[in-house]
């Protein structure tokens, strides 16, 4: 799907469409992340209060106001802004400083793509994530993921999710190294699912997790991955525009939930094998994912029978690796990437099948 | 046109370079380049296998029968490969295991027989030794580079030296656990192959096609 718009001032305008009603799509999304990472941390601050710490969006929060005591909904955004905005505004500077600088050595204009992919990026990343990191990620995003390729338009994976990608696999470890966001969030995506994974539905309650309170998203998480009702907001005005496409979308689901099935019926006990579809859906970040980076427009199939391929193929690897390999507990960065480089292979393949349909149709 | 012994030697650093130009032995540049120690010792077992084996198969080019001449190749590259093997395990054990079976996997390097057959079977004793010395040390600069940069990112020392001091020991560099997976020898591949590129335009390939100019005028 590579150049799908041509290179005409028409095909420029659908571009921009698609870019605002993406970016207005992640709308009800920031403010979920915003409250949820502040709700987050002022209740680990409520526990642990000498877990503060004495860093820029530790101040931030505080100096906003944010107090921990019975925090109301003022004290959640404040906080939730104080990490936030500072991850969003260095990975903003980041990707603009890699794309003027491509922009430059090409002479063309700068392209807005890095705007979504900042956000998109530092949706996926947890709270406390340090700047270096964001930086790292960032500049692999915009230069490896993108402009190698060519620039908006002409990725083949989603270069927020490369982002991700990289970042989870350069710091495995780090995560852990914050003391206040310790067994809170790491790269690997959602502790919730660990918790299942090593407890059952007993060790979620006894962490006050719900379907419901996981549904609304007030469980712990990265940042903007948590609330499956403000995807779901989302996803429905992306749907509405045909931004994305329903097959793929639906397909992902149907393999979440086959799969997840079948490991259940074949589960004997507790385990990660155990986990029903529905926490499947609605724990970590698949939810996130399957709306936002697998149905980008630009790193997916683009046949309709490729798509329902491809979304099966998401949703059964997500279940496939948080089940089998304990070290991804979230399992979304790998299955979809995989997913994402095989895209081009099955419409390659559905074509190629189609035109001897076509043939032997016309002998 | 014959190229002198002196260019025979170094086309292969950059102009010729066995890895960047030719794209040939990635699987071990892979393998053996997590750290400088092991990248070393690997092109050094290279150059001396290059060397031997493309003056050997020289010695005997004109005893060759045409239909066999790749059995008797692979035999002599095989042995000295093994010779090699053998010394290693003898005099530095504990490197030899870190490189595993990449030692014995060089007789399936692509870059030995490669100069063997295109080569050695063409030319006379000396100039195949100075080719097969010349292919060592282009493949040897590139494994060595991307061995020391691997090993600096990823663990913060220098054949085992520490020079910054990771934070898990109270220090501020920040292991990049990337550098030790086989992926980041790709980047860093690409990245010198780019850099030779930009710099020598020539090595460039031709596109295999090329996109007409769009005529999309309206939806």
């Amino acid at each position: 799907m590579a150049s799908m718009f041509a290179n005409t001032q028409n095909a420029g305008r659908r571009y921009q469409r698609l870019f605002k009603l993406r970016l207005l799509a992640l709308l009800p999304v920031c403010i979920a992340a915003v409250l949820n990472t502040g709700y987050q941390y002022l209740a680990v601050l409520a526990d642990a209060p000498e877990l503060a710490v004495d860093d820029l969006r530790g101040n931030l929060a505080s100096g906003l106001g944010a107090a921990y005591e019975d925090p109301g909904l003022y004290d959640m955004l404040a906080a939730g802004l104080a990490h936030f905005l500072p991850v969003l505004i260095v990975a903003l500077v980041i990707g603009g400083f890699w794309e003027r600088i491509i922009a430059a050595r090409r002479q063309r204009p700068i392209e807005t793509g890095f705007i979504l992919i900042a956000l998109l990026f530092t949706l996926m990343l947890p709270g406390a994530v340090p700047f270096f990191h964001v930086v790292y990620g960032m500049s692999f995003a915009v230069l490896l993921g993108k402009g190698i390729f060519g620039g908006d338009g002409k990725t083949f994976l989603s270069p927020a999710l490369l982002g991700v990608a990289i970042v989870q696999v350069s710091f495995p470890g780090a995560a852990s190294q914050h003391p206040l966001w310790q067994g809170l969030a790491g790269y690997a995506g959602s502790d919730a699912i660990a918790l299942f994974n090593r407890g059952g539905e007993a060790a979620l309650s006894a962490a006050g997790i719900d379907p419901w309170s996981a549904f609304v998203g007030s469980v712990p998480g990265t940042m903007g991955t948590t609330s499956v009702l403000a995807i779901l907001l989302g996803a429905a005005l992306l749907l509405r525009f045909r931004v994305i496409a329903w097959r793929l979308l639906l397909a992902q689901l149907v393999g979440v939930i086959v799969i997840a099935t079948l490991f259940n019926l074949s589960a004997n006990e507790s385990g990660a094998a155990a986990m029903p579809a529905h926490w499947h859906l609605l724990l970590g970040s698949f939810a996130f994912g399957a709306v936002f980076i697998a149905c980008d427009p630009f790193a997916s199939a683009c046949t309709n029978p490729g798509r329902w391929i491809q979304g099966f193929l998401i949703g059964a690897l997500v279940v496939l690796i948080r089940v089998v390999n304990s070290t991804h507990p979230d399992a979304v960065v790998p299955a979809m990437l995989l997913a994402s480089i095989l895209a081009p292979l099955i419409d390659h393949a559905v074509i190629a099948w189609n035109i001897r349909k076509r043939a032997q149709r016309h002998v | 046109m014959q190229d002198s012994k002196w260019q025979t030697l170094t086309r292969p650093l950059i102009d010729d370079n066995p890895l960047t130009l030719q794209i040939l032995g990635i699987c071990s540049a892979l393998a053996v380049t997590t750290a400088l120690d092991t990248a070393l010792l690997m092109s050094f077992v290279v150059v001396c296998v290059l060397a031997l084996g493309s003056g050997s198969v020289s010695l005997i080019r004109n005893q060759l029968p045409h239909s066999v001449r790749i059995i008797a190749q692979i035999t002599i590259i095989a042995s000295l490969v093994i010779i090699a093997d053998q010394v290693l395990q003898a005099y530095a054990f504990e490197l030899s295991k870190r490189l595993s079976v990449f030692v014995g996997l060089i007789i399936t390097n692509c870059i030995v027989l490669g100069r063997a057959e295109s080569f050695a079977m063409h030319n006379r004793f000396i100039p195949s030794v100075l080719d097969g010395i010349g292919n060592g040390l282009g493949y040897s600069l590139i494994l060595i580079i991307v061995g020391a940069i691997r090993e600096f990112f990823g663990k913060g020392s220098l054949l085992n030296v520490q020079i910054l001091v990771p934070t898990s020991q109270g220090g501020g560099f920040e292991p990049l656990h990337l550098m030790l997976l086989p992926p980041s020898a790709f980047f860093i591949i690409g990245g010198i192959i780019w850099l030779i590129r930009s710099r020598r335009p020539r090595q460039v390939e031709k596109p295999e096609f090329t996109l007409r100019r769009s005529t999309e005028t309206g939806e």
